[in-house]
């Protein structure tokens, strides 16, 4: 134990330019959670680049490399592109309405009223239902005979059968809608977090100075709420790009596959028992979210320190 | 701040606050709700009304029974429950080390470690491996897959955790001539207790609630999570969807979560407000 001690004392001394850790305790506090991360997260996402260039399938034993005919294929009957475009879509307009209500109901319910605490406590609950649950609840209210339908015929006089998830263009901002409405509390949650951390006399200084509500909004809370904004961006838009429950349970990716987002793709995929076609569309959503999410989280993190 | 001029947005912004609540919160839960007790016609309808025959006892044991309700509970739990415990002990012993370690190479590993919170899993290959392994298709598979792709959030805000306490007590054990095991099962678990409790609770809703993974890692039905029997039960009606059990499944399967977010909303939200300050 001589050892531990003297490694010890000597890392008391010089604590700003070692660590506090033998090298030995390092490994042993640090290797198995590392070990866990590498076998079960990280190589599969490596071996993506291997085995999205292979014929593996359920039907034959060995696998064999076939070079881009994977990509070709899914190019040419226009799979990639398709997906791509329907899974974009999706993604921004789900990020873009989930912030915009979540930031407007973490101003709503911002302050320590008793009844802004019942409200958060309400509103917070879509988060506690699973996305699957949550689509068949939507999918009962926006069915032709639902309760949407019935209550918009109420207000115009008629009967009304629109088909929300019928139609190519109402279907997919229908889904999004529950997308996000099924994770907007969390949305909220941190924003209000962001919020209670700004000063109150800035607030009241801002206010003194005859400062409108828009103006108090825009100049002293959103600059200084905008790692909050970083983080929600960032959230809502990687989940976005890998959403599949909500579709599966409100369109199973129709009508005519409007709402066939990427992760469905894979889930059909696999489900033909070509692996080496579902694991090309998992390089691709890779791709998706490396190319979309990182350069993002960059811009906004660079825009914080500006602010 | 003349009173006028705070009242009237207050009123408004009530309003449109009660407006969003009722129509996007309460009215979609009391339709689940009312609807679970209909017979199957009545449910049909999709109304907002009172039962006029009352089917409680009747869809409700239907669905414990052939959605396999019980099963379903109890795999969940055996997967979730350990995969907890193991991400909350391995991700902060991690984080420990990560957050006083000042050696670049510890640095770089760090970002490697928490790399899952930016870039979703690969879940085709992740079967590729786990068959390899000789652990695909089950629930041990599945709480293996889980507890690897958990650590990634947990180290990252354990990490931030750590980072803001202070070095004192850890430096004052070590000059008594403590161990490395010792100092962090005396002094530093017990002072990451709150963010532990945060990462547990959060975990435990994103597992209950997961569909994706289960989907994919498991395949026989006896092995099957709540989610999935939700699923294969709703898919299991012959000819067109059987509102009354559906919601009645639904609530089922959701109201474990509800319950324990009642009973610890207050622990639950300043947790989860707490974390996101941070």
């Amino acid at each position: 134990m001589s050892r531990r001690r003297a490694s010890t004392s000597k890392s008391l001394v010089a604590r700003d330019n070692f660590s506090l850790f033998s090298a030995r305790d390092r490994s042993l506090f640090l290797l198995p959670a590392l070990f866990l991360i590498v076998v079960l997260y990280l190589v599969p996402l490596l071996s993506n680049f291997a085995l999205a260039f292979s014929d593996w399938s359920v039907y034959r034993p060995g696998i064999r490399w076939v070079g881009l005919d994977n990509f070709a294929g899914l190019l040419a009957d226009g799979t990639i592109a398709h997906a791509l475009t329907t899974t974009f879509a999706f993604a921004i307009y789900v990020m873009v309405i989930q912030n915009a209500l979540g930031l407007a109901l973490a101003l709503a319910v911002e302050d320590r009223s008793r009844a802004s605490a019942v409200f958060r406590t309400i509103l917070f609950t879509p988060v506690l239902i699973s996305s699957l649950a949550a689509g068949y609840i939507w999918a009962a209210i926006l069915s032709p005979q639902g309760i949407l339908n019935q209550a918009l015929g109420i207000g115009t006089g008629g009967p009304l059968h629109i088909l929300w998830l019928g139609d190519t263009t109402l279907a997919i901002i229908a889904v999004g809608f529950v997308q996000a409405w099924k994770g907007v509390g969390i949305t909220m949650i941190i924003y209000v977090a962001g919020l209670s951390t700004i000063p109150r006399d800035l607030i009241e200084e801002a206010q003194v100075e005859g400062a409108s509500t828009w103006q108090l909004f825009r100049r002293v809370k959103l600059p200084l709420i905008f790692p909050s904004l970083t983080f929600n961006v960032s959230l809502t838009l990687i989940g976005a790009l890998s959403a599949f429950d909500v579709v599966v349970a409100m369109t199973g990716g129709g009508p005519a596959r409007a709402t066939e987002v990427l992760n469905l793709v894979i889930w059909k995929q696999f489900g033909t028992g070509l692996l080496g076609y579902a694991t090309a569309i998992g390089l691709v959503l890779f791709f998706a979210v490396c190319l979309a999410a990182l350069p993002l989280i960059a811009y906004l993190r660079s825009r914080e320190v500006e602010l | 701040m003349t009173s006028h001029r705070l009242r009237r947005p207050f009123h408004a912004k009530y309003i449109a606050l009660s407006l969003y609540t009722f129509a996007c919160v309460l009215i979609p839960g009391w339709l689940l709700l009312v609807n679970s007790f209909k017979t199957d016609a009545e449910a049909d309808q999709l109304g907002l009304g009172l039962p006029t025959v009352w089917r409680v006892v009747e869809n409700y044991s239907t669905v414990i029974q052939d959605g396999h309700v019980l099963r379903g509970f109890v795999n969940t739990l055996l997967v979730v429950l350990p995969t907890i415990l193991i991400v909350a002990l391995l991700s902060s012993m991690a984080a420990w080390i990560f957050a006083r370690s000042r050696s670049w190479a510890v640095r770089g590993i760090y970002y490697v470690a928490i790399s899952g919170v930016l870039v979703p899993p690969a879940i085709v290959t992740t079967i590729f491996l786990e068959k390899a392994a000789g652990i695909y298709g089950g629930l041990p598979g599945l709480g293996a897959f889980y507890t690897s792709v958990s650590m990634a959030f947990a180290i990252f805000l354990i990490t931030g955790f750590v980072k803001s306490v202070p070095l004192e007590l850890e430096e004052a054990a070590r000059v008594d001539g403590a161990s490395t095991l010792i100092v962090y099962l005396r002094i530093v678990l017990p002072l990451l207790r709150p963010v532990l409790v945060t990462i547990s609770i959060v975990s435990f809703i994103g597992l209950w609630s997961d569909f994706f993974w289960p989907l994919f890692l498991l395949r026989s039905s006896s092995d099957y999570t709540i989610q999935i029997g939700l699923y294969s039960f709703v898919s299991s009606f012959p000819f067109q969807t059987k509102w009354s059990l559906l919601f009645a499944n639904v609530v089922v399967v959701s109201v474990p979560l509800l319950l324990v977010f009642f009973v610890g909303q207050r622990q639950i939200i300043g947790g989860l407000l707490q974390g996101a300050r941070r």
